[in-house]
């Protein structure tokens, strides 16, 4: 489904008084997902997870590689295609409040994406959302609310109701559970194993939380330092990983 | 027994017309790392701010006693006696100064003695290298982490002697975060009492002495670490440890953490 190969980006400092500096925070990562899988980014802070993530969606032009998703080219899409793309691809933030209108209400936010992708009359619209919201496990009292008075896991559900909306088929996660608590943590987990079975969707989880990614995926990829330092499949379980990612594993 | 350094007697603070804190009462005893533990929301901050008696403007301390050292609050016990590190370091330091001037500036508002050398064996301390580069950065320049551990080190060197640490680790990677709490719990071989605020059930059981479990203002649950399991427990103990564990439970079948193996 998604096929990533020798994606190498690097930024250039373009500061006007020091010397030019580049520096490679990704280098030579390929990787294959395939039709229903899970994939997990693990990494510490600055291994380069969330460019990567851009990267696929798009966002940021790699130096070298592709990215090959259904079978088009990522990148040399023009935006008309790249928005045909975003309906099967979709992304939750880490940060809810800050992904959202915060003039908008429940309603608002997740039927603004389907009435942007399908021609759906106003009531069959409403069906939806609220098909939606009880996927996601929100009460129907909360539709009319405005985005802002919910509380943060409430929030995460919207958006995770919002990204759901236009049926994905990968969805990815970039650090969408770091910023909830335990409990709450726990519970949407819960929820996206039942909307895995349910929608028969993907998950991209990227996350420094090594619990959040052997949960949900299949594979995981270790990244450290802009490299892909360890793969493993669940299939043949963790063999020799490294002692970074040993580290990581004491939670 | 050790020392009682703070004691809060049926605490309550609210706005005009919303109750925020209900009746919190605990101590926090000398050498003594005591952890409140709860969602969000459920007025763990509230409380650390109305011990340093720095609640916002609109919220008032309606009834109830914080007794520091049996002496009531005064304001120059901010600093010599009390002392916090706050929640996001990146938004505490002013980004137009360096770490040095801050520092500087702190330590001698508060009538410490000041020198670079003192300084730069505070930073040692928190296990940073290079004490004077950090000094002559600026914190948009260290990562957070750092500006974690640069909070530590000048709450240190107040002197003070409890701290109340909130959400220490809540910006950091685990790795980060398991290094954070080596450092608080060498504090307490310092001396130093900590009231430790998080959400974290691994945290508070990786450092606690004694956890104070909130939950809606109040404190549902008060016990040691070691009585964690106990059958007597709160229902909402119970369900933060069993989300706790259920989140070490994994597909790939794997023993997750030392942690997890003294439970």
């Amino acid at each position: 489904m998604l096929k990533c190969e020798n994606i190498s980006k690097i930024y250039n400092d373009k500061s006007w008084f020091s010397k030019k500096e580049s520096i490679k925070v990704l280098e030579n990562i390929s990787f294959h997902l395939k039709q229903g899988r899970s994939m997990g980014f693990a990494g510490r802070n600055g291994a380069g997870k969330s460019t990567l993530m851009r990267i696929i969606l798009g966002l940021e032009k790699a130096e070298e590689g592709s990215v090959i998703f259904m079978g088009k080219n990522i990148h040399s899409l023009k935006y008309n295609e790249l928005k045909n793309i975003y309906k099967d691809m979709q992304v939750v933030f880490q940060n809810p409040q800050s992904s959202m209108n915060p003039q908008f209400t429940v309603y608002d936010v997740i039927k603004e994406p389907i009435e942007n992708y399908y021609n759906y009359k106003k009531d069959e619209i409403k069906d939806i959302v609220l098909n939606l919201l009880s996927a996601v496990k929100l009460s129907e009292d909360k539709l009319y609310k405005n985005i802002m008075h919910l509380s943060g896991g409430e929030q995460q559900r919207v958006a995770i109701a919002r990204a759901l909306s236009v049926r994905p088929k990968l969805l990815i996660l970039d650090e969408a559970l770091s910023s909830l608590d335990m409990i709450i943590q726990a519970e949407i987990i819960k929820l996206l194993e039942e909307l895995k079975e349910k929608y028969n969707l993907s998950y991209l989880v990227i996350s420094h939380d090594i619990r959040i990614i052997l949960k949900l995926c299949d594979d995981i990829i270790f990244l450290e330092n802009g490299i892909i330092k360890d793969r493993f499949f669940i299939e043949q379980g963790i063999n020799n990983p490294s002692d970074s990612f040993k580290n990581m594993m004491i939670v | 027994m050790n020392k009682k350094l703070i004691s809060i007697n049926k605490l309550s603070a609210g706005t005009k017309n919303h109750q925020i804190l209900h009746d919190i009462s605990f101590d926090i005893n000398e050498c003594e790392i005591v952890c409140l533990l709860g969602q969000s929301g459920s007025g763990k901050t509230m409380t650390a701010l109305s011990i340093l008696n720095m609640l916002p403007v609109n919220v008032m301390q309606t009834s109830g006693t914080i007794l520091y050292d049996d002496k009531p609050f005064n304001e120059n016990m901010r600093g010599s006696f009390i002392s916090m590190i706050m929640q996001s370091p990146a938004s505490c330091f002013d980004s137009v100064f360096t770490i040095g001037a801050q520092f500087k500036d702190i330590l001698i508002s508060n009538n410490k003695e000041y020198s670079i050398e003192r300084v730069c064996s505070m930073i040692e301390k928190v296990e940073l290298k290079n004490p004077h580069d950090i000094l002559n950065s600026y914190p948009f320049q260290l990562s957070g982490g750092m500006l974690q551990r640069v909070m530590i080190a000048i709450a240190l060197s107040l002197d003070s002697k409890v701290i109340i640490a909130d959400e220490p680790t809540s910006d950091l990677d685990i790795a980060g975060q398991k290094e954070i709490i080596d450092l608080i719990l060498k504090l307490k071989n310092e001396n130093k009492s900590i009231l430790m605020i998080t959400h974290n059930l691994a945290v508070a059981k990786s450092c606690a002495d004694k956890i104070a479990v909130m939950e809606q203002g109040r404190i549902v649950d008060f016990f040691n670490k070691t009585e964690l399991f106990a059958e007597k427990r709160h229902r909402y103990t119970k369900e933060l440890i069993s989300a706790n564990n259920w989140l070490y439970e994994n597909k790939w079948d794997i023993d997750l953490g030392e942690n997890n193996a003294e439970m």
